[in-house]
């Protein structure tokens, strides 16, 4: 616990420094994401995305398509904004954390029952990426009985990964699991579905997806892309947002609702008879 | 250092009052809402004349916006045949369909489900939350709605909607189906237990049928039915919309903890002058006074602004919407 304060407390430092070196390069440079985005490795950290496989000038594509108000580095983006699968980081923070529960269903997961894992989940939660994956964007008749192969041809992280859907009583559908060596789904194209995207420990994820189909007339297609998840239990230190009071990288309400609450407010108040209060103001002399 | 520190003083002082005014201008909020009927066909016949567009097997949300014209309420429809443009169909043409692999049968029901109304070794149906199956996936989207115009505020449902947020809500009004058909919409994750939205089995439809959604979003549920056959499903769909600006003389609260008018220039607000005629305008509450013309005193001026503006409304849409001028208020 301790830890993490002072860790919350080194990114909050660390923010500031930033904040101070390099304000209006760091400013420019969010503008430009809300549109069309250009720039290097950005944080994908809320709202509704897409791991997006398309089709264009004969051959597959590998996208991620992120929504209108989905979080990147900080800032909701104010349109629909597509990015090569290199260019963005999804970030799995702590809030992701869940236990596995009991059943052999679960078994896929590669974690004990009661074992900790971390989850985006399929139904989507407020601070974390509402990651789905879709089809929509390849037009039927185009691949043979409109089918797309998907394959995590490769691994490199601390743990394993798994994709699976919660059917209506929450039972687990596994379509990849590295635990169990299920590394390839076949999907139905003009489709667009919510997973569950888990892992087994914190640390950075490295998968390498290839995704195959076969044209009307014969042909194979294929495209292949890299995809990076960050799972992190400590609070990830974003690009400075000034205004962003309760540190989750965002500028919203709730930021606000905390000025308005504490407006006002002085720090800590120590009794003058309490020795603790002396260190702590001798502390700030 | 005390020139820094009265400086930084008057920035925070500044940037309270900002907040509080800003606060105070979005506090001139009022709930707008539209009543609206879906049509789910379990293992019905069709295509159905009454509802012609027949939503099977591909993804497909229940999309409610709210944009800069008012309401917007229609089936998206994702099957292939439309490729990545998908397919609008007004609520009333379309029949949300439940086939065979929407059909369950249990020998048991999970002791978490009985909400659902489903019986040991009998029928039900489930439009799911995902596409497993062939199954309707059926979902809620709200990613449409032009945030701007939306308040924030909290519903304090701890179903997923106990923050601050631009929220819209469907409220189950009224569901007419076959006998013994009951309805529910539901998630289930099996890391926790199921998280009940609807459920007319367990106590009928009461207030707390409701689903909350947040402008922006995109979420997939389950939904429910324990008969085969048609079921018109009413819903009101509401949210809490800024009033416009130029509205001042819609004073009158409607009572709810976000209201400070409602939009509509009625009676309300000229009861609310009535009470204070000739009275200073300054009476103590900064949601009605700030809307007095600046004479400060409650008189003539201002009941001909209120008559300029009598039975108009002021939140996107409502000139088109009958019921916004209603007496009553907004829906």
């Amino acid at each position: 616990m301790k830890e993490g304060y002072l860790s919350q407390t080194f990114c909050s430092l660390l923010i500031f420094l930033l904040a101070l070196a390099m304000p209006a390069a760091a400013q420019d440079d969010d503008h430009d994401h809300a549109h069309a985005y250009e720039g290097d490795t950005a944080y994908y950290l809320a709202g509704h995305g897409d791991f997006d496989i398309g089709f264009k000038d004969d051959q597959l594509e590998l996208h991620i398509h992120l929504h209108a108000g989905a979080v990147v580095d900080g800032n909701s983006l104010a349109e629909d904004t597509t990015f090569d699968p290199d260019q963005l980081t999804v970030v799995v923070t702590e809030t992701a954390e869940i236990r596995r529960p009991e059943g052999d269903l679960w078994e896929a997961a590669g974690v004990d029952v009661n074992e900790p894992m971390w989850v985006l989940p399929q139904h989507g939660q407020e601070d974390l990426p509402a990651f789905g994956l879709s089809t929509d964007a390849i037009p039927p008749g185009v691949l043979v009985d409109d089918l797309v192969t998907l394959t995590l041809r490769h691994i490199h992280g601390p743990g394993d990964f798994s994709l699976w859907e919660s059917d209506a009583f929450g039972l687990p559908a596994f379509r990849l699991a590295t635990h169990e060596q299920c590394l390839s789904v076949t999907l139905p194209v003009g489709q667009h579905s919510h997973y569950n995207w888990g892992f087994t420990t914190p640390g950075e994820y490295t998968l390498v997806f290839e995704v195959t189909g076969e044209l009307a007339g014969g042909d194979y297609v294929a495209a292949l892309a890299i995809y990076t998840f960050k799972v992190t239990e400590e609070p990830l230190c974003l690009a400075p947002v000034p205004g962003d009071v309760n540190g989750d990288g965002i500028v919203d309400e709730h930021d606000l609702e905390i000025i308005v609450e504490n407006f006002g407010k002085t720090a800590l108040v120590w009794p003058a008879d309490d020795d603790a209060s002396q260190d702590h103001h001798h502390d700030h002399d | 250092m005390n020139a820094n520190g009265s400086s930084t003083k008057m920035i925070v002082l500044s940037l309270g009052m900002a907040l509080t005014m800003s606060t105070a201008t979005q506090a001139r909020c009022a709930l707008v809402s539209k009543e609206v009927t879906f049509y789910f066909g379990i293992e019905t016949p069709v295509p159905d004349a009454n509802h012609p567009i027949t939503i099977d097997r591909f993804h497909t949300d229940l999309e409610v916006s709210f944009r800069a014209t008012g309401w917007d309420v229609v089936v998206s429809y994702d099957g292939p045949e439309y490729g990545g443009t998908g397919l609008y169909v007004p609520p009333e043409e379309a029949l949300l369909y439940g086939n065979a692999d929407s059909r369950w049968i249990l020998s048991s029901i999970p002791a978490d489900f009985g909400f659902i109304g489903a019986r040991p070794n009998e029928p039900f149906w489930i439009l799911p939350q995902n596409a497993i199956s062939e199954a309707l996936p059926l979902g809620v989207a709200a990613e449409h709605t032009g945030g701007a115009s939306l308040c924030v505020w909290n519903p304090a449902d701890p179903r997923g909607a106990d923050t601050l947020d631009r929220w819209i809500q469907l409220q189950l009004l009224e569901v007419r189906g076959p006998a013994d058909g009951h309805f529910a919409m539901w998630q289930a994750d099996g890391v926790n237990p199921p998280v009940v939205f609807i459920s007319t089995y367990d106590t009928g439809i009461t207030d707390a049928d409701v689903y909350s959604i947040s402008a922006g979003s995109h979420v997939h549920v389950n939904w429910g039915f324990t008969q085969a056959g048609l079921y018109e499903v009413d819903f009101r769909i509401s949210t809490v919309v800024q009033c416009d600006d130029w509205l001042n003389a819609d004073w009158a609260p409607r009572g709810d903890e976000f209201f400070n008018g409602d939009c509509v220039v009625d009676f309300q607000d000229f009861a609310l002058l009535g009470s204070r005629w000739l009275q200073p305008a300054d009476w103590g509450d900064p949601n009605t006074s700030a809307f007095i013309d600046p004479d400060n005193l409650v008189d003539l001026t201002d009941l001909a602004t209120l008559s300029d503006q009598w039975l108009a409304c002021g939140y996107p849409g409502c000139q088109t919407d009958s019921s916004a001028v209603d007496p009553n208020g907004v829906n």
